[in-house]
């Protein structure tokens, strides 16, 4: 082997082996860097949750959203197989709709209601003008809500 | 590779850059003045209004600050194995650069997910990935400034460069492999593109000013960095005669 | 002027739309100016050298790039 041919083999290797050990590494973290629990995880309690704070994500549930005062709010998460019921008091972006995304932060009250201290709206990756949203659906195209 | 070692030698590479710069240049002014024109007259997201403005200088700077980490990591894979001086130069003069466009992504992405999120900061993976890119353009300049001799520094650095290559795959698919506040990718994703031709036709023709863009302080950071080095030892010899 | 100004208010989210391009645009032109400033000045240092001392550019051509050792003399 050549020298140039050494260095080669040497940067491929270290490469493939960072590759590798990096790999492992985020596979065994893989619970650590998940950011929000989805229903099912909580309700088949997939994960111990106890009373520590933790991110629960999902959609609102359609027609669970309920003001309780001027800033306290009720809805439902859901992922389609299973729900927690969610109360949050303060403010959410003009995002957080029933039927939109959502991760709430919080703690798991004894009564299975999450208890929130954060909700934060989440959004897709489609971008779509609102005349684009009209046509679709006046064409009965629209796949969204 | 091979086809490469003739652009190894900088007297040609200084002619090549020289006549190129230019055109480069000129492309770079009229795909952002066009591009810039366009994303301000674009219509606004239906779901997230005005905001979703913010895409047009957070896509293009975050496609930006993982692009020029790639071309430092071959620039600097070049230079361990091939031992090319332009290449270890066009690394070094780079990372100013990306550090800047990683800067502009999370700061544009703060101020958009402050209005739509809920929040200016949040530690998902996608966020943290990011940000940890930016340490790794902060760390690789350091080293260029921290170690005295070029050659030394070089090796040094690209070794960093390759090493932080790794987080490259981990930003893209940090929003597949695991649950993020992040919303997965809207371009670069199957089935095809799922923004509104309105608003893509601009981000795509940012995208490609902001490349033009790199491109272009690319080659004249390199002749100023290769013009200082020849200064520097310019006047080194003098003062040993 | 009243649609201007309802257009740079941007629906009440003036504050995070313009300082996202004001700071990414900001960013390039700044190094822009500070990369074709250093430029402009290596290469008229540069020249003065090389007019000052014609024999040595090719050897200190060679040594700025690592392509040959520097020979002390």
């Amino acid at each position: 082997m050549t020298r140039k041919q050494q260095r080669m083999t040497f940067v491929v290797a270290g490469l493939g082996a960072l590759g590798i050990a990096t790999a492992l590494v985020l596979f065994a973290l893989r619970d650590n860097i998940v950011f929000f629990y989805s229903p099912t995880e909580i309700v088949e309690q997939t994960v111990q949750v106890g009373d520590r704070n933790f991110r629960i994500g999902g959609l609102v549930e359609n027609g669970s959203l309920q003001r309780v005062d001027a800033n306290t709010i009720t809805f439902i998460v859901t992922d389609m197989k299973h729900t927690v019921p969610v109360s949050y008091t303060g403010l959410v972006t003009s995002l957080f709709k029933e039927g939109q995304g959502v991760v709430a932060e919080g703690r798991l009250g004894p009564d299975g209601r999450f208890v929130a201290s954060q909700v934060l709206a989440k959004h897709d990756e489609t971008y779509m003008p609102a005349e684009v949203v009209d046509a679709l659906k006046a064409a009965g195209e629209w796949k969204g809500n | 590779m091979a086809n490469l070692h003739w652009l190894a030698n900088p007297g040609r590479f200084l002619r090549i850059a020289k006549a190129v710069s230019p055109v480069l240049a000129g492309l770079t002014v009229v795909l952002l003045a066009v591009g810039l024109a366009l994303s301000l007259q674009a219509p606004v997201d239906a779901v997230q209004g005005t905001p979703s403005k913010v895409l047009f200088m957070h896509v293009p700077s975050a496609w930006m600050s993982m692009f020029i980490w790639g071309v430092m990591a071959v620039a600097s894979a070049v230079a361990l194995i091939w031992k090319h001086p332009v290449a270890d130069i066009a690394a070094k003069v780079s990372a100013p650069l990306g550090a800047g466009f990683t800067a502009a992504t999370l700061l544009t992405g703060s101020l958009w997910g402050k209005p739509t999120w809920g929040t200016f900061w949040v530690w998902d993976a996608r966020l943290t990935a990011e940000l940890i890119l930016l340490f790794l353009y902060i760390g690789y300049i350091a080293i260029w400034q921290a170690i005295e001799d070029p050659q030394r520094a070089g090796k040094a650095a690209a070794i960093l460069a390759l090493v932080g290559s790794v987080n490259l795959p981990i930003i893209h698919f940090s929003v597949d492999w695991w649950n993020t506040l992040h919303q997965p990718a809207s371009i670069l994703r199957d089935g095809g593109a799922s923004i509104d031709a309105s608003m893509l036709i601009p981000l795509l023709l940012l995208a490609a000013g902001f490349q033009a863009f790199y491109f272009t302080l690319l080659l004249w950071r390199m002749e100023a960095e290769i013009a200082g080095r020849k200064i520097r030892q310019l006047r080194l010899l003098s003062a040993q005669a | 002027m009243n649609a201007l100004f309802d257009y740079l208010a941007m629906g009440g989210f003036a504050w995070f739309i313009w300082p996202a391009y004001a700071f990414t645009l900001g960013f390039m032109i700044w190094i822009t100016v500070a990369t074709v400033r250093s430029l402009r000045a290596n290469r008229r240092t540069l020249e003065q050298l090389e007019q000052a001392a014609p024999h040595r550019q090719r050897r200190a051509q060679r040594a700025a790039t690592g392509t040959a050792e520097v020979q002390a003399p």
